[in-house]
């Protein structure tokens, strides 16, 4: 057990890593703060194509021969606006995408002097800073296409980026900064030796821990244990289990999901703030930076920020808080209701018109049955109104008794069905006869019926809490409570992976309490388990 | 596997069976297109009476523009009523003659109404009624060759030919000029510059002077029809069953389209040309083969107005509507009547019908009121939904997408949680802890957060993908979980010891020995799946989620949801009643196999124990 244990702390001492590793970019930090690089491109205009232009033979260009030399020659980049920033569009591209220009730092040099001689050569040059994205891999290429235009280029990357190739002519590379003469096009093969170097050691990290965890469980498998070690132990299982799915989540939302401007959030729009979720979530990032990053955002509550992104104002606490009253609410009054009208009735061979009710309620789709429920109280306006478009406070509580309501009778079936059958099963025990026999009141024998119905109810409740989240999000759409249900709904319609991600973990937080919960109240209602 | 089943699992089992033969035999079985095809409009569209008007005399005739009607009725007054006043703005008697036989016809482009006795011929001015002194009209044309302002109209009577001109600023009661022929045309027309009529032996083309260009010879039936398009030069009469079609220039015959009846009559409207036959048959004139693009059988009697987009029918069996140039009949409605007239009010069609009693006047919207969803009907089983698609055909072919996601999620979680449990449980220890562990990690997550992970992950439109992954996430593990714990059971039987002892490799055990033992459970746990699936289906579907190319039950409900048909039945019922048949069918026969499986078991074990206390 106690080695057990020694396993489980080495996998949550692994978890804590990001807390160490991953540091959270600021939501409002500028976007210099993401990939960037100087650019220099220097255009030379040799004294042949002067010549071409010098139309007079004077040997000097004057300002109108060197305004259509400047028309025709000069190196065109496709400047187009985005927001405080630039595109280059069809001319410069990092890994086939257009990165972000900053024109603040464009610089033309045009130090000509006129009449200008046609024998020397001249320079035109621009110089500008790039931020980009990049695609999560740790090699990039960078493309320039000028079109007849030859000339010097430069580029600086950030510290520790090594350049592994180029078509540059006499390149000349210095670590992270290269120049050289160019024609028509550069292309420029460049490594993030950072994540270079972590993308090795996460794959060895990942390959030794499974095989740790593997070889530590095979030495270390246990058996059947009792008592407060059950307790403890179903905590710790249930924590692993969150760390598991959520793992899961992880993948499916950020890994397997689709391209990366999808997964930005295509319905946010704005290119910036397009780029503030990359920037946030590290989506340009190999996947062991995302991941820790994530979980760095879990545990410092910073997962909860792209809810909001691109959404109408949305009170997460509000909607954690109504979503969690309803789900107790029904809990609690699916548990007290079926095991009270299971223990009441006495012939197992009687009709059982609740049974009958809760069935049918249970096995037409939840949103007909809610639609219906609702459309039922048409004909009483002042309770209709209060449910569909409540005004205050006071009406909004009366819908969520009533949500919770609906949902229990919605959901009861299985604990009604299966608390039934046990308390018609404990009425058969010879002990329920002999108290019977001796002349006990039904009320004290209903004490014991009811002891021994709790467990198997209490155990299928906790198997049941997925069915009531299930039917929690389709009440919450069609009476439009904002919970986590409607949450996940909204995220769902406008491709938020936000709010469908914030809802999920609501859901698994959820599960996993409850799980814990119902573990906690077997260990005090069962003798067996307790000892 | 052998079952025992009870008569509730064998039908069960029988619904099952016959979903699925449904769902094989849909494409060979005759139904409607269910997401293309639309109900005619005669069947979705009703007419739509929006004026009523009655009168105390009875109308002998009619005609209508704009907001007045111009009514000859029986004591020989001509009258104009207003419909926006609704009395009578115009009054003047007539001498007496039988004006029932004539047409009122129409002026254009002033709408003017002129029509003639014996003695004289009337116009209305829309201030006072011009009488021309003609005797003996026997035929009246009038004239209004395109892109032209001339106006005008050609008399024939005993003497010859007579062609007048007016404008509303003028009459001139002297003919424009005079044909001596004195043989009854059967019809004239015009093109831009010329005047074609059409005699029984004969046609001939005559100018704005009045002069003859040229002559045909030839037998023909019904007027001549010159279709005002742009370089035309083509003008088609018919002759018995055939239409002929001349040039305009020489009147030399080009060629000629045959038909399948007599054609009495002529018409166009926009740039078709249409044929009548007395025999009762309408339709458009395939101009490059033969006969009729398409026909309209049964016709009594028509309105047609070539400046009027739509062409008023009454039929044989004395319904009357509107029919559009692609041959569809907009509406019917069955009731007595004496004529229709078309009439515009500022460029829209209006249908007027004068009823039996002569007395009341009914105007029709062109269009009507549609009026779907169709309750169920002989003709659709299940009615139609609010864009005039069968009900039936819908959901018919659902049953193919519906049990394709069913039993292909079905399948793969029987599939996967099988293996995933029979791994669990039979090696057990760490194995089993982690697997396990994994099983309870997947639950953490509900159905529905899956399904909206797998929407994100597929598209909003691949809702079917989504829903399948969504159930296989969901249930394979609880599959995985029921399967671990009755392997379990199973590994510690004595037969699976002694294969053990014999030296059987653990794979050969898990599935040689150990499957067949608890594919039962499993069997049910899919079957959970496969119930899971297509409720889950019905929720995304409602939720907005829906692929709308392929039809499927929750489309069906959601459709008829948020197009405010919440209350027509026959759109919410027969989807509904279906997936819950299905929905606990399967819920049935899990139950059954259950049962079974779960009693044999226990004897089985039973009968273990005993053996070994023995």
């Amino acid at each position: 057990m106690i080695k057990k244990i020694i396993i489980v702390i080495f996998i949550i001492s692994i978890l804590l890593i990001p807390s160490i590793h991953a540091k959270n970019a600021n939501i409002n930090a500028e976007i210099k703060d993401r990939y960037s690089g100087h650019i220099f491109i220097k255009q030379i205009f040799s004294p042949q194509l002067k010549k071409e232009y010098d139309k007079d033979h004077s040997g000097y260009l004057d300002a109108s021969e060197f305004l259509k030399m400047l028309d025709d020659e000069m190196m065109q980049l496709n400047f187009t606006p985005a927001g405080n920033y630039f595109y280059i569009i069809h001319n410069l591209t990092i890994d086939g995408r257009n990165p972000i220009v900053n024109l603040k730092d464009i610089h033309k040099y045009g130090n000509y002097t006129f009449p200008m001689p046609v024998n020397t050569p001249s320079y035109y040059s621009i110089s500008f800073n790039f931020t980009f994205y990049l695609n999560g891999s740790y090699d990039h290429t960078l493309k320039i296409i000028l079109p007849t235009v030859s000339g010097i280029f430069s580029i600086t990357l950030p510290k520790n980026d090594t350049i592994l190739q180029s078509n540059l002519i006499n390149a000349r590379i210095n670590e992270n900064h290269i120049e050289g003469n160019f024609k028509n096009f550069i292309i420029i093969k460049f490594r993030e030796m950072n994540y270079y170097w972590m993308n090795i050691y996460a794959i060895t990290l990942l390959i030794g821990i499974l095989g740790a965890f593997v070889f530590l469980a095979y030495k270390f498998r246990g058996g059947r244990v009792k008592g407060a070690k059950l307790l403890v132990r179903s905590i710790i299982r249930n924590i692993l289990a969150l760390f598991i799915v959520l793992t899961i989540l992880f993948y499916i939302l950020w890994v397997f999901g689709p391209p990366l401007d999808v997964r930005a959030g295509g319905g946010l729009g704005g290119m910036v703030i397009r780029f503030y979720i990359i920037q946030y979530y590290h989506l340009d990032r190999p996947w062991y930076d995302q991941y820790l990053n994530w979980w760095h955002l879990i545990f410092t509550g910073g997962i909860t920020k792209g809810v909001t992104w691109g959404a109408k104002s949305i009170n997460l606490k509000n909607s954690v808080m109504i979503s969690l009253t309803i789900f107790i609410l029904t809990t609690v009054l699916t548990y007290f209701a079926s095991l009270y009208l299971a223990i009441r009735k006495k012939s197992p061979r009687s009709f059982d018109l609740y049974a009958a009710i809760f069935i049918a309620l249970y096995s037409i789709p939840t949103f007909y049955a809610s639609l219906l429920i609702l459309h039922s109280f048409e004909s009483w306006p002042a309770l209709y109104n209060s449910l569909v478009a409540p005004t205050n406070g006071f009406e909004e509580g009366v819908r969520i008794i009533i949500a919770s309501i609906i949902l229990t009778l919605l959901t009861i079936a299985r604990p009604y069905l299966i608390a039934r059958s046990m308390a018609n099963r404990e009425y058969m025990e010879p002990y329920v006869k002999t108290f019977q026999a001796v002349g006990l009141r039904r009320k004290d024998i209903k004490k014991f019926v009811k002891k021994s119905t709790m467990i198997p109810t209490t155990t299928d409740l906790a198997l049941n809490f997925g069915w009531f989240l299930t039917a929690q999000v389709f009440l919450e759409v069609i009476f439009h409570i904002k919970g986590m249900g409607l949450l996940l709904f909204m995220g769902t319609i406008h491709g938020n992976p936000f709010q469908i991600q914030i809802a999920i973990i609501y859901f698994a937080l959820v599960m996993m309490a409850a799980s814990i919960f119902s573990d906690v109240v077997i260990y005090f209602l069962d003798p067996r388990v307790r000892k | 596997m052998k079952i025992n089943m009870s008569i509730k699992g064998k039908i069960a089992v029988g619904i099952i069976l016959a979903y699925v033969i449904i769902a094989l035999i849909v494409p060979v079985m005759p139904l409607r297109a269910p997401l293309t095809y639309r109900a005619p409009p005669t069947d979705i569209f009703a007419p739509q009476i929006i004026g009523n008007y009655s009168f105390n005399s009875k109308i002998v005739n009619m005609a209508a523009y704009e907001n007045e009607f111009y009514i000859i009725n029986e004591k020989s007054q001509f009258v104009v009523y207003n419909t926006l006043s609704k009395n009578y703005t115009y009054e003047k008697n007539l001498p007496p003659a039988r004006y029932s036989k004539i047409e009122i016809l129409r002026v254009y482009p002033y709408g003017i109404p002129i029509f003639y006795n014996e003695n004289k011929i009337f116009i209305y001015s829309s201030k006072e009624l011009i009488e021309y002194p003609v005797n003996n009209t026997q035929k009246l044309f009038t004239l209004n060759p395109p892109f032209s302002s001339y106006s005008g109209f050609i008399v024939y009577n005993s003497t010859g030919i007579y062609a007048f001109q007016f404008s509303p600023y003028g009459f001139s009661k002297t003919p424009l000029w005079h044909l001596n022929i004195t043989q009854k045309p059967i019809g004239l027309h015009y093109d831009y510059t010329h005047i074609f009529i059409s005699y029984p032996d004969k046609i001939i083309s005559i100018n704005s002077e009045g002069k003859i260009i040229w002559k045909d010879s030839g037998h023909f039936t019904s007027n001549p029809i010159f279709l005002p398009i742009y370089e035309n030069t083509k003008l088609y009469v018919a002759s018995y069953k055939k239409i002929d079609v001349l040039s305009i220039k020489n009147g030399i015959l080009i060629s000629q389209i045959p038909m399948h009846y007599n054609i009495t009559s002529l018409t166009y409207r926009g740039e078709i040309l249409f044929a009548y036959s007395p025999s009762g048959v309408f339709g458009k004139v395939n101009l490059m083969d033969k006969g009729f693009s398409w026909k309209i059988k049964n016709v009594e009697k028509y309105a047609a107005n070539p400046f009027i987009d739509g062409i008023g029918i009454i039929f044989k069996n004395g319904k009357i509507g509107f029919l559009l140039t692609d041959g569809t009949i907009q509406w019917g409605k069955d009731i007595k009547i004496y004529d229709i007239i078309l009439t515009e009010i500022s460029h829209t069609t209006y249908l007027l019908a004068i009823l039996e009693n002569q007395k009341n006047v009914q105007q029709y919207s062109y269009s009507g009121k549609m009026m779907t969803p169709l309750p169920p009907s002989k003709k659709y089983i299940l009615g139609t939904d609010y864009a005039g698609r069968d009900v039936f055909s819908q959901l018919l072919w659902s049953f193919r997408s519906e049990l394709y996601m069913a039993f292909i999620s079905g399948a793969i979680v029987l599939l996967i949680g099988t293996l995933w449990g029979l791994v669990a449980g039979y090696f057990g220890d760490t194995t089993d802890d982690f697997l396990l562990l994994l099983s309870d990690s997947f639950l953490f997550i509900p159905a529905i957060g899956y399904a909206a992970l797998m929407i994100y992950l597929f598209g909003i439109s691949h809702h079917i993908e989504a829903t399948i992954t969504a159930s296989i996430l969901a249930l394979a593990p609880l599959e995985a979980r029921a399967v671990r714990n009755y392997t379990k059971v199973v590994k510690e039987k004595a037969y699976v010891e002694s294969a053990k002892l014999a030296g059987a490799s653990n794979w050969r055990i898990m599935f040689i020995h150990i499957l067949p033992e608890i594919r039962g459970i499993s069997v049910v746990y899919a079957l959970s799946a496969v119930a899971m699936a297509l409720l889950l289906e019905v929720g995304i579907s409602f939720l907005g989620f829906g692929n709308y190319t392929v039809p499927t039950w929750g489309w069906m409900i959601s459709n008829a949801y948020f197009t405010g048909y919440w209350d027509k039945w026959w759109l919410i019922v027969p989807p509904l009643l279906t997936l819950w048949t299905l929905v606990y069918s399967t819920y049935l026969l899990s139950h059954e196999l259950y049962a079974s499986e779960y009693i044999l078991s226990l004897e089985a074990r039973n009968i273990g124990e005993e053996t070994k206390s023995k």
